[in-house]
């Protein structure tokens, strides 16, 4: 496993941004990774002239369990995406979720419309509104502000830029 | 704090990569994120005709208490300290701090002044780490590799890292 990385990015009196990152050991956990970046945040703020606007910490995952693909179709293409709006539990308030190289053999015949009668895109719906099961306690996707997402409003392809 | 993103990089024919991510709460332990991130990558792979290389997940971290933090007049994230360490496996490991505060630089070297306490504390931080509950963690090189040693800590103008204009 590669080290984890902590991110502090700067803002100057000119408003240009500027990041730089010091890397730790995969070994801790969240919240102590939250620990040590917080106090390397005072540390570095009190050596610099700018304002540490942003702290974040890059956790490399083990995707081993996995079982996924090793080689690209020869259709793959990045830029041909699956949109998926997800209304979150919080009136008014949505997700929306790209999917690169989706697929078009998941839409409805003659449609952009993922077709959700297709076991798989079934599962990836399911997963996504009802959460995974963790032993009894389950891990529920959110939308940015932490709500929990409840119900997939649209699910269509789109081409569009990375 | 924000949600915790987990980013999967996508990769199609030509090599070219593009990302997707979901979120989870900020409360979820390493142990479940990875959990979910393996259950999620599966259910993508099924509808995608790409190859999903890595996924990371992207911790928020609270700096509302912190101090010292307001941006001066003369404040440019050109102007750097720029610090050089070397690891255990003879790596180097660089890291720029924006803006240096020109006070902590000796203007006959151009080196920091170790003696200042806020430089003696940024070294202390990369070369014995800092207490967090239930151990301490110590920097180290991309490949987890420790012991850093500094080489060299001095005042430098350039770009620091990702860089842009601001709004």
């Amino acid at each position: 496993m590669l080290a984890v990385s902590v991110i502090f990015s700067f803002r100057d009196a000119k408003g240009k941004e500027s990041s730089t990152k010091i890397r730790v050991p995969s070994t801790f956990s969240f919240a102590q990774y939250r620990e040590f970046a917080a106090a390397g945040a005072q540390v570095l703020a009190n050596m610099s002239t700018a304002e540490l606007y942003d702290v974040s910490v890059a956790v490399g995952l083990d995707l081993s369990g996995a079982s996924l693909r090793t080689l690209a179709t020869q259709f793959a293409d990045v830029f041909q995406k699956a949109l998926i709006v997800v209304r979150s539990s919080v009136a008014g308030l949505f997700s929306r979720i790209n999917i690169p190289t989706f697929d078009d053999a998941n839409t409805v015949d003659g449609s952009d419309v993922l077709d959700i009668l297709d076991p798989d895109v079934q599962a990836l719906i399911t997963l996504l509104e009802d959460g995974l099961d963790d032993g009894g306690l389950l891990i529920l996707p959110v939308d940015a502000r932490g709500n929990d997402l409840d119900e997939v409003s649209q699910a269509v392809e789109k081409f569009r830029k990375s | 704090m924000p949600p915790i993103e987990i980013v999967y990089t996508i990769e199609d024919r030509r090599k070219k990569t593009a990302t997707t991510s979901i979120k989870l709460a900020e409360v979820e332990s390493k142990a479940r994120v990875n959990l979910f991130a393996v259950a999620w990558a599966n259910v993508v792979d099924n509808i995608i005709t790409g190859v999903i290389r890595s996924a990371i997940a992207i911790l928020g971290v609270d700096i509302s208490s912190l101090t010292s933090n307001t941006v001066t007049n003369d404040s440019d994230v050109e102007e750097i300290a720029s610090a050089q360490f070397r690891s255990d496996a003879g790596t180097k490991v660089e890291v720029n701090i924006p803006a240096v505060l020109e006070t902590l630089v000796n203007n006959d070297t151009g080196n920091l002044e170790p003696s200042a306490p806020q430089v003696a504390a940024f070294l202390a931080m990369m070369e014995d780490g800092i207490a967090v509950t239930g151990g301490t963690i110590i920097p180290c090189d991309i490949g987890e590799e420790g012991n850093l040693v500094n080489v060299y800590f001095r005042e430098r103008s350039r770009n620091s890292g990702t860089r842009k204009a601001g709004g």
